[in-house]
């Protein structure tokens, strides 16, 4: 089957179709209708090269690709999305007023921001700021590359809290096993270019999959293994 | 796969250039472009065939228009003849600066009595020109993720673009420091004339032969 986008103009999801990419996507299917989706696996799995596919930086060579018209994304250098000298003058482009800037920043913590220079940001600020750039402009769905990326503790908490009060579905891809499971609900396990493993991130992390493909068990699942204790989803809490 | 490491003499290089150009100039078409394809089958060697079938791609459209141009106001040989010199040229120039090892260049460059600056910038420029077109297209997609498209996208695209190469400068030129660069002995390596040079001076030498033995005999 020949390689073909699908462009779905209401429909807020990405879905993937076997899609074969040179030697570094074999077969990947891939379906994201809500919430925060982590795609897992180690450097060179093929996780920048699927988001890539999702924002149609590159054309697969085979299978399908159902996208929303409209993607957002943040990638690994968050400076490449700065274009002007202060993050007020960044947003300003979007929400016409200070007024509503500053209500903007202020709702997720970042008001402080406001009349610092772009490209002097530290890199979890810098971070925070192009995230919400790939934001503000209203695409029906989000796509990150390594968010965790040279962010201290305090950043990735703050990162992990945008992503969760986002209200589109979030693409990430990342090898931070603490941050994945603080922020994503459902996770796909990539490696060699295959998807050798989805599911709920908890029932995911119980299993051993992560082990065999060379990752350590995650502290809290470690934790919790030797109190004899299993943590819960917001899912299955609520169920 | 394993690829082998083939690389050729700085001095090798520049020979070659000349010699392909003076042939193109003297009307051996055929034999500035065989050794155009010689050095393209080194480049396979060294980079893979993926790499250089990508390079030919590109190379084929360049031939392409002049091609079709040129048969519309001459005729087709006229245009064949054309392209193939079109394309001698390019293969022969994007070849010698993918072969020839960046600190070997700057090598012979320092000893034509080039300050080591200028010695070590000129290599760096011709093999950055790669990794500038990869940051290029990753500014490209950033800004395309935060909704800029066409005129604004093009017109945005050059501020991260000059304050990134500000910023890696700067690191750059602290790594060189570090490295003490000027310090010849130290970090760059004498180049060598090995198998690959001899068979393309033997080449040129057997085909310059056959021109002056044509000419005057």
């Amino acid at each position: 089957m020949a390689f073909k986008y699908v462009e779905v103009v209401s429909l807020a999801k990405i879905e993937l179709i076997d899609v074969w990419y040179k030697d570094i996507l074999k077969g990947i299917n891939l379906r994201v209708n809500e919430g925060v989706v982590a795609l897992v696996g180690p450097n060179g799995a093929g996780k920048t090269t699927i988001l890539k596919v999702m924002v149609k930086a590159l054309k697969p060579d085979r299978g399908s690709v159902v996208i929303p018209e409209k993607v957002g994304s943040s990638w690994q250098n968050p400076y490449y999305s700065f274009t002007k000298p202060t993050v007020l003058e960044e947003f300003l482009e979007y929400l016409g007023s200070v007024e509503e800037v500053e209500e903007f920043l202020g709702s997720y913590g970042l008001k402080h921001l406001l009349n610092r220079y772009t490209f002097k940001l530290s890199v979890g600020q810098a971070r925070l700021v192009s995230i919400l750039l790939a934001v503000v402009w209203g695409p029906e769905a989000l796509v990150i590359d390594e968010p965790t990326n040279g962010l201290s503790l305090r950043e990735r908490y703050a990162v992990s809290r945008l992503l969760r009060s986002i209200k589109i579905p979030v693409v990430m891809a990342s090898h931070d096993l603490d941050f994945i499971l603080m922020t994503s609900d459902y996770v796909y396990v990539v490696n060699d270019g295959h998807i050798v493993c989805e599911g709920n991130t908890l029932d995911v992390f119980y299993s051993d999959v992560l082990q065999h493909i060379g990752f350590p068990e995650p502290e809290v699942v470690r934790v919790g293994k030797e109190l004899g204790l299993r943590l819960r989803s917001v899912d299955e809490v609520k169920s | 796969m394993m690829r082998l490491r083939v690389s050729i003499h700085p001095v090798t290089g520049f020979i070659s250039v000349v010699w392909v150009l003076t042939s193109l100039y003297m009307g051996y078409v055929l034999s500035a472009f065989v050794l155009s394809l010689i050095l393209t089958m080194l480049l396979v060697m060294s980079k893979g065939v993926k790499e250089v079938v990508n390079l030919l791609k590109l190379y084929t459209w360049l031939v392409i228009p002049p091609f079709i141009i040129l048969t519309i106001m001459y005729t087709p040989l006229e245009a064949l003849d054309m392209s193939i010199r079109l394309l001698t040229i390019a293969l022969v120039f994007t070849n010698v600066l993918q072969l020839i090892t960046p600190l070997e260049l700057t090598y012979t460059l320092m000893r034509l009595r080039i300050p080591a600056t200028a010695s070590l910038a000129i290599p760096m420029v011709i093999r950055l020109s790669e990794y500038m077109g990869y940051i290029v297209n990753e500014a490209l997609i950033a800004l395309r993720g935060r909704g800029l498209r066409r005129r604004k996208l093009l017109m945005s695209l050059p501020i991260p673009l000059v304050v990134h190469t500000i910023k890696s400068s700067t690191q750059l030129a602290e790594a060189l420091t570090q490295k003490t660069f000027r310090n010849v002995n130290l970090v760059l390596g004498k180049p060598k004339v090995g198998l690959t040079d001899t068979l393309i001076y033997l080449y040129i030498v057997l085909m310059t032969l056959k021109y002056l033995l044509f000419k005057y005999v």
